[in-house]
């Protein structure tokens, strides 16, 4: 079963993602609400995919794309962000995100995307 | 997907980033050019649109959109923050908060937000209009000479050329991403030499649906179709084997300048970047239910009931492994005890942050000038206080800021600085928990108390200058000349007053005339768990919060003496007014001529109540009375006791 890390400064959005993924079969290795966080699990918990927002306080989601791929250069990372920040979607994909989702969330966007970057 | 499971959390994390919206705009205007306050108010906003967009709530969604505009203006120096654009930000955020509101109350009240929205769109035209998005029309690819040169290069060296085409899906949005995405891949496997449209226009999102690339690379077709078709949101690709490459047209732009154009912009995105990081700590917490916390606490005081009632067994049959074993579960008891209090304990902050922006927004409307500051925000009370003290609060300082500091002429022809002080201040003292409010402004007339009193039939013969004071808190009671829409219509100090009475606080004024008044509120620190003194009047035993207490002492009934028709006995040179209990509580005294008179202190002020006889001191749970005995103005509650006896607990406040 995929371990998948959610990274995101809101509660609420972290349940719903959760709630999307463990109902259909996936695990959920770990919740950050901030960047620093984020790092700190990846390292310990080591998960198959990290969902990650974008703004975010301590360490935003960016910072962190940088600091998971120089830990582990293969990590697979999806971007979730809001309409208008394209800008920033773009610098993660270039700190190496693999796909990204944009909220509001639809589920089956978001399980295409998992499952795409899992190959 | 059913969201009202999500609910609650939504709404309590939407009221949560409304404050902060509210606080940071506030210091917004205070420092207009603080980069990181901005960038706090974008972050907010923006989790806020977030979490409406995937509630469904598309009005707040699409109101939050808007504000994120001008808030991006702010963010790339195009607006000037204004105290106009302040207002209207303001304005925003309470349309937002009614519609929350309305969310939460369930009610289907449609908040019209087209005003706010075009105000909003206003301001974001002021400076310069919305950028057009071209949409170019795809045109043929064009290699240039300097292309095609690359392209014959590589088929030299045994690479091929591809020419991807690629379809997004309709509804995909963040297009320029998405192909970004894509320009990504490709670039991973092998060298893009164009693009259709160009990479800038792909940034710019000047293209539909569909765009092309042409790539260099060793792998297979199939392995670059099926690495494009692993991006998301990806309609259909197309992966042609390029043979030709010479009848191309050329186009000004090479390929060079587009990768400096590119460069420039992330330089760009990352400065933009920089300033995103941010300064604000975020505690580990976790939400509980308030329910699930009362509940707990009520867990909690029923063991401490029924510790005792053991430890009164263990004593009555002389027990003594029993009673070594019930001294450890005491331990625990007050541990767990301690800890629940601590856990409904929540910082004062809570009710505080409002007030910046009352009075700010009561300062403009009556055009005064008023520094307010704020101390001791993180003073912990209970739960159920600090959802309730809110709105005495919210009387007292309307009132410093309508009635207390006076308008600007008025202080200068005082001598008085033109910018008035409103201080609110909460602290810690013993098992209390005091807030102040003060302000440097006119104080009270003494005079004007004095023939409102007469007029309302009080004698204030012979009464302190400060108890005369505290006949503000008397119903329709105002010494204000005209009723504003602020405060002055004289219910709310009584309110105030038993408000907070009603949490077993108390209020006093110290006021001098032309300096300023200072309200002081003394809470307890929590409700359910006190130390009590356990007293009997007649064969009555009544219980007396230990908070109010002074001292206890012994007197024979003869050193009760009549001053002014009223019981007073002198201790230690001071005269003390006292309180028969029996009398005001309709009990049958003893006969005992020896009496003991707990001096208990509410405020400023020093009563003392004659007992019959002390019981000792206990802890108890205050159990509230029910409904039915609601109309008991003199207890506060009742506990039971360690050999099961119901007893009442004394309200001090209402007594004296």
């Amino acid at each position: 079963m995929p371990k998948v890390l959610i990274v995101d400064d809101a509660a609420f959005m972290r349940m719903m993602l959760k709630d999307i993924l463990v109902k259909n079969g996936y695990e959920i290795a770990g919740e950050a609400p901030n960047g620093l966080k984020a790092v700190e699990l990846y390292k310990s918990e080591n998960p198959d995919v990290v969902t990650m927002d974008i703004t975010m306080p301590e360490m935003d989601g960016i910072q962190a794309v940088k600091e998971i791929k120089a830990i582990d250069p293969n990590a697979r990372i999806i971007m979730c962000s809001a309409m208008g920040q394209q800008a920033m979607v773009m610098e993660a994909i270039k700190s190496g995100a693999k796909d990204f989702i944009v909220k509001p969330f639809q589920p089956e966007r978001v399980l295409e995307a998992i499952k795409k970057v899992l190959g | 997907m059913d969201m009202s499971q999500y609910l609650d959390m939504f709404l309590e994390e939407s009221y949560e980033n409304l404050q902060n919206l509210n606080e940071d705009i506030l210091g917004l205007e205070k420092n207009p050019e603080d980069k990181d306050l901005i960038n706090a108010i974008f972050r907010a906003a923006h989790t806020l649109k977030g979490m409406a967009g995937s509630m469904g709530f598309s009005d707040i969604a699409e109101l939050t959109h808007k504000m994120e505009n001008v808030l991006d203006k702010f963010r790339n120096d195009e607006l000037k923050v204004t105290s106009e654009v302040i207002t209207i930000l303001f304005r925003c955020l309470d349309t937002l908060e009614k519609m929350i509101s309305n969310i939460q109350n369930g009610s289907n009240e449609i908040v019209d937000i087209n005003e706010i929205m075009l105000q909003l769109q206003s301001i974001v035209d002021s400076k310069n209009s919305d950028k057009h998005v071209e949409k170019k029309n795809l045109d043929d690819f064009k290699l240039n000479e300097y292309d095609i040169n690359i392209v014959k290069q590589a088929y030299e060296k045994g690479y091929k050329v591809y020419k991807v085409d690629v379809e997004l899906i309709k509804d995909c949005v963040l297009k320029s991403a998405r192909a970004f995405l894509v320009y990504k891949t490709l670039e991973s496997i092998g060298e893009i030499v164009k693009s259709s449209p160009s990479i800038e226009d792909i940034e710019q999102e000047k293209f539909d649906l569909t765009f092309s690339i042409v790539v260099i690379s060793d792998k297979q077709k199939e392995t670059i179709e099926g690495m494009v078709l692993a991006i998301s949101e990806i309609k259909k690709v197309n992966v042609d084997l390029i043979e030709n490459v010479k009848n191309e047209i050329k186009e000004n732009e090479d390929k060079k300048d587009q990768t400096a154009v590119e460069k420039a912009a992330a330089e760009n995105i990352k400065n933009s970047k920089e300033d995103e990081k941010n300064t604000k700590k975020t505690h580990q917490s976790v939400r509980v239910d308030i329910e699930r916390l009362d509940k707990f606490m009520n867990l909690v005081g029923e063991l401490v009931i029924h510790r005792t009632r053991l430890e009164q067994i263990s004593n009555n049959h002389r027990l003594n492994d029993l009673h070594e074993t019930l001294e450890q579960v005491g331990r625990i008891t007050t541990d767990l005890q301690d800890l629940v209090m601590k856990v409904r304990m929540l910082p004062i902050e809570r009710v505080f942050n409002r007030f910046p922006r009352m009075v700010r927004d009561l300062a403009q409307e009556l055009n005064k000038d008023i520094e307010f500051i704020i101390e001791g925000e993180e003073t912990e009370l209970d739960r159920t206080v600090i959802d309730e003290i809110g709105e005495p609060l919210v009387h007292l300082i309307r009132n410093a800021v309508d009635h207390g500091i006076e308008p600007v002429e008025e202080r200068i022809k005082k001598g008085k600085n033109p910018k008035g002080v409103v201080k609110l201040t909460a602290y810690q003292e013993g098992n209390k928990a005091v807030i102040r409010i003060d302000d440097d402004g006119n104080g009270f007339n003494l005079d004007k108390i004095k023939k409102k009193a007469q007029s309302l039939g009080i004698d204030t013969e012979g009464m302190s200058n400060n108890d005369i004071k505290n006949l503000i808190f008397l119903q329709g009671f105002s010494t204000s000349d005209k009723v504003t829409d602020i405060s002055g219509r004289g219910v709310g100090m009584d309110v105030v007053k038993t408000k907070i009475a009603s949490l077993g606080g108390t209020i006093d004024v110290v006021s001098e005339f032309g300096k300023g008044s200072s309200f002081i509120i003394r809470l307890p620190l929590t409700l359910s768990i006190i130390q009590a003194l356990l007293v009997k009047v007649g064969s009555e035993t009544l219980a007396i919060s230990l908070g109010f207490i002074d001292r206890v002492i012994n007197v024979n009934i003869n050193e009760i003496k009549l001053t002014n028709n009223k019981e007073v006995i002198m201790y230690r040179g001071s005269i003390i007014p006292v309180v028969r209990l029996a009398d005001r509580l309709n009990l049958v005294e003893s006969d005992n001529s020896e009496k003991y008179v707990v001096i208990v202190k509410v405020g400023e002020k020093t009563v003392g109540l004659i007992v019959d006889s002390l019981f000792g001191q206990q802890e108890i749970v205050i159990k509230s009375m029910g409904k039915t005995l609601q109309s008991l103005k003199e207890y506060v509650g009742a506990t039971i006791l360690g050999d099961g006896l119901v007893t009442l607990i004394v309200d001090v406040a209402a007594l004296v």
